[in-house]
């Protein structure tokens, strides 16, 4: 198992992810309106907000998936903005689309295997700690990823992910259209993860159950800015903050 | 759409030019006005239209094809003392095979899940080529060697005859009729219909959810298109007295779109001065740089649409328009 | 009967000229989704470099060999000259690979002439099949074709490389994000592609005419049997190529080549239009 002691023991936690004035958009439209935001390692964080507001707008263009129009992305020290997303992926940043985008084709395994192809130099084979989280992606290696459940294809999206040793991690809406039991199942091994390995992780998500459950804090956009943050434990006490920013 | 005060001023220079051209070059020019109005229909068809049509030619060919079968009295020669062989029936014999082999053939490609994009791209390719084997084999028709000999225009009825020998006449007459599409066309651009093409050529899952009939818009399209390509060709071997193989090939559907995509296939008349303008430098080009000048076509071509793929000569005159918009405000 | 097995054969070492052709497009086609207008030339070029090597007096198994590195080297020039700068644009695409084909074309004509050329076949000696003889050579060319297809199926199916490229052909962005270069692979899918186009005009050099228009004659089959075929990035093309190539030398058993091309292209187009997943594929269009 990868400690990360630097991030449990020092007193002032670095920013492991860094963006500020970021705009970008589809078109000639603008739907990120200048984003400031930091993240700090070893930290979950939830970004919650209606839809439409720019979250998985946001996710792409750190991704590199949409080009900043403007401002800077820095992630672990490295200007990221206008880099190709391979490049991205394999300066650490793992990333879990909404959709899951599992190659349906192909098999449990392979899917796995293309995370560990993308990154030269790492480990060949699937490290062992991804699959105790995951078992049932041992069990089903090689079945096709499109004849899984939808709990079992994200687990499979999050696993892929992982594979790779990310030193942070995006998810975008990780419990879309999956059934409650296996959401909460997910929600622990996500808190698990984070806290046996101290990964960072951003969650775009609008389920309260899992952000309480996995988050430390959980940030608000609105119209393609950061408008709020807070602790989850505030969250957790407080029923206006939810209303203020979740409601028509 | 081009501005209608650079249109004016086009044909403007067109009708002035028998008066300094001189005869030569009236005539080489009276051919190119016929290309250029074949640009126009592939413009309207894929540029407006969006249908990408490999072999527009077959239009182009197969219109002159027929006008020379009727003028020369191939076909119902006999006929009413040769009424069939007058200019207008040939010319309008023309059009309405062409518009008929396009509705047919549009049908066949559009309906249901039609085809489009590359797909349509390759099928049109295919038919074009199929039909170009055709021809040079088809021995009533000339097979390669085409008809030689197809009666100049006659402007004459019922027995009078005006025939059109002369470089001028006979060019005024083909820019009367060249003048005439363009203003129709523009007129059909600009007019709910034009409107309704680009919603389709845009998105045409979307504007079928509007409730237009998306098979229908675009078997308009192309019949029109079908139709004006015919009417070039048909003028063309009238003014050429040959009706070839080439004039239907797979070569010439290449050039067609070479012209209309320098051009700028987006606007009627970019590329009706596509073709003028290739056509003219070919005429200058083709004597000192032999065969390279296909080669530096090739190459042109490719350049312009990576870097222009609007064309040419219709970027400028779109930035001007809207420069000149902006500054009317 | 030995005219029977004559046709079969013959059909078979056109199906499978065919499928290498076809092969080069279909991976570019469904990695990018452009289509290669010079695909065709690339393919002439191939057979070109056997015409000039047998010029200078090379052995022809040299020629077969250098002509898909040559062809190779070329398509990754225009890779990365042309087509890097084209490919989200695919209408586009079609239009600048076409002004090459013209170009290329054209260059040929102006370095060979436009008349045809002769390749001597390596091996002139013909086997005896019961009553008729047949050219040992197009057995040699069918049993490397045949090599040649496994070896690419083997790359794409079961090579990490392959993976990775099929992984870009379906969900480009997904296999981005996961640390694939994109770029890369486009650019050594579409080196391949027309490294395989390249060795078949080679091979099939001694057989046919070599002139500068023979590509289109292969391109628009080619293409048709992608479209045939139908489904996966890869299976239809066997199908495809199997039926379009066999029809046509079917056909040209009883009609003119001529007649029974048109013929074929007439059948393929509407095979498209009636069945538009093609054969292989699954009526939803998956």
């Amino acid at each position: 198992m990868t400690a990360r002691p630097s991030a449990m023991l020092s007193a002032r936690p670095s920013a492991m992810l860094s963006v500020s004035g970021l705009e970008s958009g589809y078109g000639p439209g603008a739907v990120l309106h200048g984003v400031d935001f930091e993240l700090r390692a070893g930290r979950v964080t939830a970004l919650m907000g209606r839809n439409g507001m720019g979250k998985t707008t946001f996710l792409k263009t750190v991704m590199g998936l949409l080009p900043a129009r403007a401002g800077a992305i820095v992630f672990d020290g490295h200007d990221i903005a206008g880099l190709p997303p391979h490049r991205i992926a394999r300066a650490g940043l793992g990333y879990v689309p909404q959709g899951r985008e599992v190659f349906d084709d192909f098999t449990v395994a392979e899917n796995l295997r293309l995370s560990l192809l993308g990154h030269l130099g790492k480990a060949k084979s699937v490290p062992e700690r991804v699959l105790a989280w995951f078992p049932i992606l041992a069990e089903r290696a090689q079945q096709r990823a499109g004849t899984l459940s939808g709990g079992q294809q994200q687990m499979l999206a999050i696993g892929r992910a992982l594979a790779a040793d990310p030193k942070m991690l995006l998810l975008d809406e990780p419990t879309e259209g999956i059934q409650p039991s296996i959401v909460h199942e997910i929600g622990e091994t996500l808190a698990r993860i984070a806290r046996e390995t101290g990964l960072t992780v951003l969650v775009v998500e609008q389920n309260v159950d899992l952000v309480l459950t996995v988050a430390d804090e959980v940030a608000f956009m609105d119209n393609g800015a950061i408008v709020e943050t807070t602790s989850a434990a505030a969250l957790a006490r407080d029923d206006t903050i939810l209303a203020r920013h979740l409601s028509l | 759409m081009a501005p209608r005060g650079l249109a004016v001023l086009v044909f403007a220079v067109l009708m002035a030019f028998p008066a300094i051209g001189g005869d030569y070059w009236t005539d080489q020019l009276t051919r190119y006005l016929l290309f250029g109005l074949f640009a126009m229909s592939l413009s309207l068809v894929w540029g407006r239209g969006g249908i990408l049509c490999f072999g527009q030619a077959m239009f182009f060919g197969g219109g002159g094809y027929v006008m020379a079968a009727l003028t020369m009295g191939l076909v119902g020669g006999g006929l009413a003392g040769g009424l069939l062989t007058s200019t207008y029936i040939g010319l309008l014999a023309a059009v309405v095979a062409a518009a008929v082999f396009a509705a047919l053939l549009g049908y066949f490609l559009f309906w249901g899940k039609g085809l489009a994009g590359a797909y349509l791209a390759i099928v049109t390719l295919a038919i074009a080529f199929m039909l170009e084997q055709l021809i040079k084999s088809w021995y009533a028709l000339g097979a390669d060697n085409g008809l030689s000999g197809v009666p100049p225009l006659d402007l004459g009825a019922f027995g009078w005859h005006l025939e059109l020998w002369d470089p001028a006449p006979r060019y005024y007459a083909v820019l009367a009729v060249v003048l005439a599409v363009y203003v129709g066309l523009d007129r059909l651009l600009r007019s709910p219909f034009g409107i309704v093409l680009t919603a389709v050529k845009t998105n045409p899952d979307r504007a079928a959810f509007f409730g237009y009939r998306v098979l229908w818009i675009k078997l308009v399209t192309f019949v029109i298109g079908a139709a004006i390509a015919a009417l070039a060709g048909a003028l063309f071997v009238a003014v050429d007295e040959f009706a070839s193989p080439t004039l239907i090939g797979f070569g010439l559907s290449t050039e067609v779109l070479i012209w209309t995509a320098l051009g700028g296939k987006e606007m009627v008349l970019a590329a009706f001065l596509g073709a003028l303008a290739v056509r003219v430098m070919e005429g200058y080009l083709s004597e000192s740089l032999g065969d390279y000048w296909i080669l530096a076509l090739g190459l042109g071509f490719m350049l312009s649409v990576v870097l222009l793929p609007r064309g040419l000569i219709a970027t400028p005159i779109a930035s001007l328009a809207a420069r000149l918009r902006g500054n009317r405000r | 009967m030995a005219e029977l097995a004559a046709i079969a054969l013959n059909a078979t070492s056109y199906v499978l000229i065919l499928i290498l052709v076809a092969l080069g497009l279909v991976v570019v086609f469904g990695m990018m989704g452009v289509i290669n207008m010079a695909h065709g030339e690339l393919f002439m070029l191939g057979a070109y470099v056997v015409v000039a090597a047998q010029g200078a007096g090379a052995p022809f198994w040299l020629a077969v060999l250098a002509a898909p590195l040559v062809v190779g080297a070329l398509g990754a020039i225009i890779e990365g000259l042309l087509v890097r700068h084209v490919y989200r644009r695919p209408l586009d695409t079609i239009l600048a690979t076409w002004g090459l084909s013209i170009a290329l074309k054209q260059m040929v004509v102006l370095s060979f002439g436009p008349a045809s050329y002769s390749v001597v076949a390596p091996v002139e000696a013909t086997i005896a099949f019961g009553t008729f003889a047949y050219p040992v050579y197009r057995l040699i060319l069918m049993a490397i074709a045949v090599v040649v297809i496994a070896a690419v199926f083997w790359v794409f199916l079961r090579t990490d490389f392959g993976l990775a490229a099929r992984a870009v052909i379906a969900r480009p962005d997904t296999a981005a994000c996961l640390g694939i270069d994109t770029r890369r692979l486009y650019r050594a899918s579409f080196v391949i592609g027309t490294a395989v186009a390249g060795f078949a005009g080679a091979l099939v050099s001694p057989l046919i005419s070599v002139d500068p228009q023979m590509g289109l004659g292969y391109l628009i089959p080619a293409f048709l049997s992608i479209l045939v075929g139908g489904a996966g990035p890869l299976a239809g093309v066997l199908a495809g190529g199997a039926v379009v190539g066999g029809t046509d030398s079917l056909l040209t058993v009883w009609l003119s080549p001529v007649v029974a091309q048109i013929a074929v292209f007439g059948l393929a187009i509407l095979v498209i239009r009636l069945r538009p997943q093609g054969l292989l594929g699954a009526r939803d269009g998956a």
